[in-house]
């Protein structure tokens, strides 16, 4: 007889030089006999083994390729044997073939039953024999390459979520006031949680989600989260933002892939939220005093990644808040989750618990009790997130509380009267540094200057530390200019609520129609031996404004009769002074680089 | 979930039927489903009569058909139910999409 080459089965097996290991279990020396000559033929190398006990030796000593079971032996039987080579064998996958002379069918399905992958009736016929080696061997090299597959999987994911936890959660900002249930379907989201505090000290949450779920989903939070916090930390405006975002995803993002978000910022004075929702479910904005839904901001935008032809900025609604009233983010897997019953949770059920929470009770916690109740086990389709954000201090950057009375940056006027810095008395350097810039009307509607001037004082400068104080006096100048100045809006418009989004909507308005005038903008620094100090001239095409409402700002009207702009101008700058008529104004800022 | 294409006997149309779960394990079926036409020549119909639900997989499936269509209005989708109408609605799509 023709001997089967030995790197056959080698081959098969994928090993180069060694035969692959046969263990052959049976009480008769001749059916061991008759499988070694098949097998060795066959390419394989044989260990032989009398019963049960035998085969387990056997296989603690070295596992086999393959195993050949008899049913009924001495001292230990096949089905023994297999259920505890199984147990022994883990994870690893070694096919188990039963030969038999039993032909009762409970016989030969307990064969499978305790473990086996197939059984023989004996006596075997050599073709069949093989016929069923090779159907083994095939199984074993899928087995193979589904655990290969998997283990790469594991390993990959693992990496990525360490990369993913690093770039898109560990830098959002550590809030225990914002309460949030985040559950991925998979080991990775779709959905992504950002947060972030404005130079303004506005705070920024993003709660987005991809299409599909898992790895490849998650894999556009990264450029997300990127252009979120980067854009966020250079005082880009919310629009800018999330038209940032789109930009980045639209080019980097295959057809079919996009991005739904709901964004909000809320104002650092906890006055308004600025909201955008592109895709998602409503943003539900919920009472303080009862927790009923006070508004809801629907989706009025394509996601994002879609399509560049989108004008955020028109596409965002402001709303005014109380304090404690609460924000509530959330991505459709909490409406579309499902229980064993294939029903879905839904919006209705959704909103009823919601109604349902007392004011003083957690929303997400209620709904997170309901949908665990509602899905028991049911395996889950999407992943599900909610945020809920309180619109109390305790969001906002703890900077925001201390800046006006932080004497580390000697700006508070009661600290230049005490000790006026030596700025004012000589000691300036000999060559200021001094910059300006014109802004044409026209030119407003869609530009935000201040994040470029900052960077271009930081760049010069330096003046890191000082970055969101020069931040908000330079908007607070530019707002006033822009307001007052070039649009000739009254800012007493804002007192009331009703007021205060005409106020904006009459802003928008007219901002769009804006096709005249100028703001000009001058800079001056001079270093001092202390520190330095900042002159920062505004002036305004417009008609200006009655002084004599800037001469009481020392009074205690002066929250009601000009808003908190100028106060916050006055407690921020060792000087402000307005010259007539009103539309050019100095502001003097210093700083002690010793303190 | 099924999804089947048929040709209008002009050539000019393509209807597709998607029943049950339109989600991402349509994919292949889907993709397949138009991509036996040619770009750019045929107008697209799919007809959601019987889809009862539709996620975010699914609908970037008929972004990549509206850009294998590659012209303006070149995809209808059709007969949708209220709630996958909804979800049609949530993400504007009515904006890239004729929707009757």
């Amino acid at each position: 007889m023709t001997i089967t080459s030995d790197s056959d089965a080698a081959k098969r097996y994928g090993k180069k030089q060694n035969r692959p290991v046969a263990l052959v279990v049976d009480d008769e020396n001749t059916n061991r006999t008759f499988l070694r000559t098949f097998l060795e033929a066959d390419g394989y190398s044989v260990i032989e083994a009398g019963n049960g006990v035998e085969a387990i030796q056997a296989f603690q000593e070295s596992p086999p390729d393959i195993i050949f079971m008899d049913v009924i032996m001495p001292i230990m039987d096949g089905y023994e044997a297999v259920t505890q080579i199984q147990k022994l064998a883990e994870a690893q996958f070694i096919p188990i073939l039963f030969l038999t002379a039993l032909t009762d069918e409970n016989a030969l399905a307990k064969c499978i039953e305790v473990g086996g992958h197939d059984f023989l009736t004996k006596p075997v016929s050599p073709i069949v024999l093989k016929a069923k080696v090779r159907s083994m061997e095939r199984i074993r090299k899928l087995h193979l390459e589904v655990f290969r597959l998997y283990g790469q999987m594991k390993m990959d994911q693992e990496m990525a979520e360490t990369v993913f936890n690093g770039v898109v959660i560990a830098d959002n900002i550590k809030l225990d006031c914002i309460k949030t249930i985040l559950k991925p379907a998979e080991q990775f989201s779709g959905d992504v949680l950002l947060t972030a505090h404005a130079p303004s000290s506005d705070i920024h949450i993003l709660l987005g989600d991809f299409t599909g779920h898992g790895l490849a989903a998650a894999l556009g939070a990264l450029p997300a989260s990127e252009v979120f916090r980067a854009m966020t930390a250079k005082g880009f405006s919310p629009h800018q933002i999330v038209a940032g975002i789109n930009k980045k995803l639209f080019s980097l993002l295959p057809t079919g892939m996009f991005f739904a978000i709901q964004f909000i910022s809320i104002s650092s004075n906890l006055e308004y939220v600025n909201a955008i929702n592109c895709g998602m479910p409503d943003i539900l904005l919920l009472s303080s005093e009862t927790g009923a839904i006070k508004q809801r901001i629907s989706s009025n935008s394509l996601p994002l990644g879609i399509s560049l032809d989108i004008d955020f900025h028109s596409l965002f609604v402001r709303s005014k808040i109380s304090h404690g009233d609460r924000i509530l983010l959330v991505s459709d897997g909490v409406t579309e989750a499902r229980n064993a019953d294939n029903t879905y949770f839904g919006k209705e059920r959704f909103e009823t618990i919601l109604q349902n929470t007392k004011p003083g009770e957690s929303a997400v916690e209620s709904i997170a009790k309901a949908l665990a109740d509602f899905c028991q086990d049911a395996p889950q389709d999407d992943d599900i997130s909610l945020a809920e954000i309180p619109c109390i201090p305790d969001v906002l950057p703890d900077w925001a509380e201390n800046d006006a009375d932080d004497e580390d940056f000697s700006a508070s006027p009661s600290t230049s009267k005490a000790k006026p810095p030596s700025t004012t008395h000589g000691n300036i350097s000999v060559d200021p540094l001094e910059f300006s810039i014109t802004l044409p009307g026209g030119r407003l509607s869609n530009s935000d200057p201040i994040p470029l001037l900052i960077n271009h004082i930081q760049e010069m400068e330096g003046l890191q530390k000082h970055r969101r104080l020069l931040f908000t006096l330079l908007t607070e100048l530019y707002i006033n200019a822009l307001d007052h100045g070039l649009l000739q809006l009254d800012s007493s418009m804002k007192s009331s609520p009703e007021g205060f989004s005409a106020y904006f909507s009459e802003r928008e308005k007219r901002l769009a129609a804006l096709n005249h005038g100028f703001i000009k903008i001058n800079i001056q620094t001079h270093n001092t031996v202390q520190g330095g100090k900042m002159i920062i001239r505004v002036e305004d095409s417009g008609k200006g404004f009655n002084l004599k409402l800037i001469n009481n700002a020392d009074t205690h009207n002066v929250e009601k009769l000009c808003g908190r702009g100028i106060h916050l101008l006055n407690s921020l700058c060792e000087s402000v002074r307005y010259e007539e008529p009103g539309n050019r104004v100095e502001v003097i800022y210093s700083w002690n680089d010793e303190l | 979930m099924s999804v089947m294409a048929k040709e209008s006997e002009d050539q000019k149309q393509v209807t597709i039927n998607v029943s049950g779960r339109f989600d991402f394990s349509c994919h292949q079926e889907f993709s397949g489903a138009y991509k036996q036409y040619p770009r750019g020549e045929r107008l697209f119909v799919v007809d959601l009569a019987e889809t009862e639900y539709m996620d975010s997989s699914s609908m970037g499936m008929l972004l990549q058909l509206r850009e294998h269509a590659s012209h303006e209005g070149s995809v209808v989708l059709n007969n949708a139910n209220e709630s996958v109408k909804e979800i049609l609605q949530i993400a504007q799509f009515d904006k890239l999409f004729t929707i009757a």
